[in-house]
């Protein structure tokens, strides 16, 4: 047998399938799973309008030349997905990378031509079938590619269309086989399929509901993909290392002119801007950051999500003393971070991958859980801040991406309490820096740390023991009183006003701390944000925007502190499950869902149902029909044997139906008029002459009668 | 289902690694599915019932039609069937292709008994993996019979023999052939009247259909032994050529006795028709065959 027979013996198809249901279904599956991808950005638009009319083109095709053995076909589809490999490799060697997650769009749009080359030839339900598997692959490809809820509403539709394919193609495996029963008399029945469709569905939801419960969260530990992405539109910053934050507008310290002064030119500050991201936080000052989505961050773990830190502290504006950078160049990525001497390293701590997706514009500070070990950033250049935080020398747009792999200190509180009992002596470098103080402090500042820590033998003991003074004695509001001029703002928080926001919090203790010889700074940044379990990223808005205090911990490092912000320890573990965080979640986005589904939703849905009641209203109307050309006879006999059904004794398919009656007259329905209604329904069936409409009315009257004397149950 | 389970251990990994949310979603989705799959038809086929209703007579390979009436919650179902012989105490010999029914429904089953034998018990294989088709559950059901089926052999066309032996003699008797029967009387026709009975001539004469009724000769009882010990193969084919004699006996008009072995011991009694002595060569098993009448021509087999 020569090669080319193998091939066309090893390609002779099967059983060809002819449900147009089935097809139809595996085909919106298809489309679902292939629009989920396109809309992560694979491909252009030519790629996006061949798909949503190739793949149902080509069902199509498939469907109207099933019975051909296509052996040409077969050899042109193969072609074609050679040349699509062909062509992915290209894409892959133009990268020249090295980076796996440039190869995720390549290897996304080979998954699409795949698809669409495949869907050509799919004439067997065995066929099909594996469409249905490779359409699970590509919305799998999707949900990797996907950080929005968007990709929501195609999984849902292609969950749908799938489950529907699933069951159409196992009644289609069925009917491949003979019929042992005939059940006859049925009418075609949407609820034959609508039933087991929904009642499967609900099963899914409930048992993947319970399933997203144990499953274990998305995490980044073993990390293939590390993402970075620089719009091309982003602009480099006029100083190198110097910092710029767009969002103060004329703030901009970009925008500072020579003398000092801004320049004029600068737009109004955005809405979502927060203040602590420039050279200098002046305490007094609080923004009103929004609840703006301001980025997204894929990471296993909570934690504060450092943009820098402040040292130099005149008892009402936080400054850096220390402003020199290094600046940090790599051909190939990941950059790699250098660390300070301000920082303790030799500890083996955990890894935290963070990815960073950027969605306004903000400050060019590279956020970074502490402490940044390795950067991927599509600019392969960063500048690092003595006190080990990161610049970008170009401005962060929308849609930058970029990704911080953390080496964290083992911090668990037995380790805290551990590393800081006892003596310690604290390094040069940190005690100069971290340590300093005003010289006009008022004094009863430190007189109440000590009072409050008196009891307290370890450092990590003392943190917890001031911020539980400040939870009990201070109140949390944005709306506090104007600081008076030449006040200290610590002492005014803690001792006059008793009120602030987190950097009043964060800097009384940063201050306390100090006064009691433990090193201490001030960093800004954003808390973790709320966990969205089903993207596995952090959503962080501009009112996450916050200033917390770093405490130095000798062996171990800085660790964040914070009693407003419930972040957890770097040793703690992270979320258990994939559905971590689920409750809170849907509490804060389920009020505002309609706002931000959009109207577009909306009239999707509306048209769905419309659409959907349409159908419904069709199909009652043929189902009425069919009922009304219904012989006489035909409707008697479901009624007599629904009430024998209902009494225990359904027809056996054995039995005639004259029979039946008359068993039936003589059994659960007694009625000697049954012999009688047996005959008319002899009649109707086998006679010449069917009955006249007077017998009709007895036999039907007899029925009544019969089944009201003897209800069933 | 393993596809699908494959892939699912694959979403894993990649969320894992990737960090991805969506693909977690996926896999409880696939854990859902499988779940849904897996529970649906476990639950259903435990709530099916089923009844079963078998005729009395069978013929071994040919098709036999069962009742079988299936309720409980809607599905759909896989059906086999196996029978049970009573020489064969402890298992079932399958009798039929894959057939699917609806739940509730009732109708007939087609199955086609392999051997001759008497069937005391059915067994019904239930599958059942509706409505996604990813995991398939099987149910046997054993179905005792309130009678038992006699599968009768199937017929070796024979002819009536032309040479017999009566019992105990070596008398060489021609057969009787049409035309020289001794005709006792005529009558009217009745439906179910052979042909061959037919008297033409005064059918013609009467305008009306007029069969003849014979004499019943000397050594018109025609007996068949069946010794069905020694090889089964072979015996299968005796008992098939006896219903092909017993049929063609009773055809020419014949009186057929048959003389067999059945468990109870040796049995001779008449057979009236070909059920009948299907009936008995279904019941027939090896040993020693009942003695044949002393006035029958003689067919021993072997």
């Amino acid at each position: 047998m020569s090669a080319l027979n193998r091939i066309r013996e090893a390609n002779t198809r099967r059983s060809t399938e002819d449900s147009v249901p089935l097809r139809v279904a595996v085909t919106v599956a298809v489309v679902a799973a292939a629009t989920a991808t396109l809309r992560q950005g694979v491909g252009g638009s030519a790629l996006a309008v061949g798909m949503l009319i190739g793949i149902p083109g080509a069902m199509l095709f498939s469907h109207l030349t099933r019975y051909r053995e296509g052996f040409m076909l077969k050899v042109l589809l193969a072609l074609g997905i050679l040349a699509a490999f062909g062509r992915f490799l290209a894409d892959v060697s133009s990268l020249g990378t090295g980076v796996a997650s440039d190869v995720q769009i390549p290897l996304a749009e080979l998954f699409l031509w795949t698809q669409l080359l495949h869907s050509f030839d799919v004439p067997a339900r065995r066929d099909l079938q594996y469409s249905l598997v490779s359409s699970l692959v590509l919305i799998g490809v999707a949900g990797v590619l996907s950080i929005t809820m968007s990709y929501g509403l195609h999984l849902v539709v292609w969950a749908i269309a799938a489950s529907i394919a699933l069951v159409l193609s196992h009644r289609s495996e069925l009917a491949d086989l003979p019929r042992v029963v005939r059940t006859g008399r049925e009418l075609p029945s949407p609820s034959k399929l609508l039933r087991p469709v929904a009642a499967t569905l609900m099963t899914v939801v409930v048992l993947g509901a319970v399933a997203f419960s144990f499953v274990p969260p998305a995490g980044t530990a073993r990390a293939l993909a590390f993402p970075s992405v620089l719009p091309r539109a982003s602009g480099a910053i006029p100083v190198p290392g110097g910092l710029s934050n767009p969002t103060l507008g004329k703030n901009d310290p970009a925008r500072r002119n020579a003398d000092g002064t801004f320049d004029p030119g600068g737009g109004p500050g955005e809405s979502f801007g927060y203040f602590g991201f420039t050279e200098s936080l002046d305490t007094s000052v609080r923004g009103r950051p929004d609840n703006t989505l301001v980025m997204r961050v894929r990471a296993a773990q909570a934690d504060f999500w450092r943009g820098q830190t402040f040292d130099k502290w005149n008892g009402r504006h936080w400054s850096l003393s220390d402003d020199r950078v290094r600046e940090i160049e790599s051909d190939a990525l990941p950059l790699r971070i250098p660390p300070t001497p301000t920082d303790s390293g030799g500890w083996e701590g955990s890894q935290l991958v963070q990815t960073y997706y950027l969605e306004r514009p903000g400050p060019n500070l590279i956020f970074a859980a502490y402490a940044a070990d390795q950067v991927y950033f599509a600019d392969r250049r960063l500048f690092q801040m003595t006190d080990g935080t990161l610049r970008a020398g170009v401005e962060l747009g929308k849609d930058t991406v970029y990704t911080v792999i953390s080496i964290r200190p083992p911090a668990t509180a037995e380790i805290l309490r551990e590393a800081s009992t006892g003596p310690t002596e604290i390094p040069r470098p940190i005690a100069t820096r971290y340590l300093q103080l005003p010289v006009n402090m008022p004094g009863r500042i430190r007189e109440l740390a000590q009072e409050v820590t008196a009891a307290e033998t370890n450092t990590y003991d003392k943190v917890r023991a001031l911020e539980s003074w400040m939870a009990d004695n201070t109140q949390y509001t944005l709306d506090i009183p104007r600081l008076p001029k030449g006040a200290d703002a610590v002492d005014q928080y803690l001792f006059e006003d008793r009120q602030g926001f987190c950097e009043q919090i964060g800097s009384a203790l940063v201050v306390m701390l100090r006064s009691l010889g433990v090193p201490a700074r001030l960093a800004v940044g954003y808390s973790a944000g709320v966990r969205n379990p089903f993207t596995g990223m952090y959503e962080v808005r501009a009112s996450d925007a916050h200033a917390w205090a770093e405490v130095w911990f000798p062996g171990v490092g800085w660790q964040g502190f914070d009693p407003t912000a419930k972040v957890p320890l770097a040793g703690d573990a992270g979320p258990q499950s994939a559905a971590a965080g689920l409750a809170q979640y849907l509490d804060l986005s389920l009020p505002h869902l309609p706002e931000r589904a959009g109207s577009v939703v909306f009239a999707i849905a509306l048209v769905g149902t419309a659409l959907g009641l349409l159908a419904w209203m069709a199909f009652e109307s043929t189902k009425r029909r069919a009922l009304a050309r219904r012989r006489w006879v035909t409707r008697f006999l479901d009624r007599v044997e629904a009430a024998g059904r209902a009494r225990g004794r359904p027809r056996p398919a054995s039995q005639s139906a004259p029979a039946y009656i008359r068993e039936l007259g003589r059994s659960v329905l007694p009625d000697g008029r049954f012999d009688g209604v047996a005959e008319v329904v002899e009649r109707e069936v086998f006679g010449a002459v069917p009955a006249g409409t007077e017998e009709r009315e007895q036999a039907e009257q007899a029925l009544e009668e019969a089944s009201a004397r003897w209800p069933a149950g | 289902m393993v596809v699908v389970v494959l892939l699912a251990l694959a979403l894993v990994m990649i969320g894992r690694t990737t960090g991805s949310g969506w693909t977690m979603v996926i896999v409880s989705g696939l854990a859902g599915a499988l779940g849904a799959a897996a529970l649906w038809p476990a639950v259903a086929l435990r709530r099916v019932e089923s009844r079963l209703g078998a005729p009395r007579d069978a013929v071994c390979g040919r098709p036999m039609d069962l009742s079988l009436e299936v309720t409980g919650p809607r599905t759909s179902l896989v059906v086999t069937v196996a029978l049970g012989y009573r020489d064969a105490a402890s298992s079932f010999e399958s009798a039929s292709d894959r057939s699917w029914t609806e739940v509730p429904g009732a109708g007939n089953f087609v199955c086609s008994p392999s051997r001759r034998g008497v069937v005391d018990r059915i067994r019904l294989e239930l599958k059942c993996a509706a409505p996604l088709g990813l995991v398939w559950w099987r149910r046997s059901v054993e179905a005792p019979l309130d009678r038992p089926i006699d599968v009768a052999p199937t017929v070796t066309p024979s002819a009536v023999p032309t040479i017999s032996e009566g019992e105990g003699g070596d008398r060489h008797r021609p057969e009787r052939r049409s035309g020289h029967d001794s005709v006792r009387t005529v009558r009217d026709y009745v439906p179910g009247d052979a042909t061959r009975l037919v008297h033409w001539g005064l059918t013609a004469r009467r305008d009306q259909l007029t069969v003849k009724e014979l004499e019943d000769p000397e050594g018109a009882l025609l007996a068949i032994v069946l010794d069905l010990r020694g090889d089964p193969l072979v015996a299968e084919k005796l008992a098939s050529r006896a219903a092909g004699l017993c049929t063609a006996g009773l055809r020419s008009g014949v009186e057929v006795a048959l003389c067999t072995a059945e468990e109870s011991g040796p049995v001779t009694g008449r057979v009236s028709s070909p059920t009948v002595a299907g009936r008995r060569l279904a019941r027939a098993v090896a040993g020693p065959p009942g003695t044949p009448p002393r006035s029958a021509r003689v067919v021993r087999l072997p």
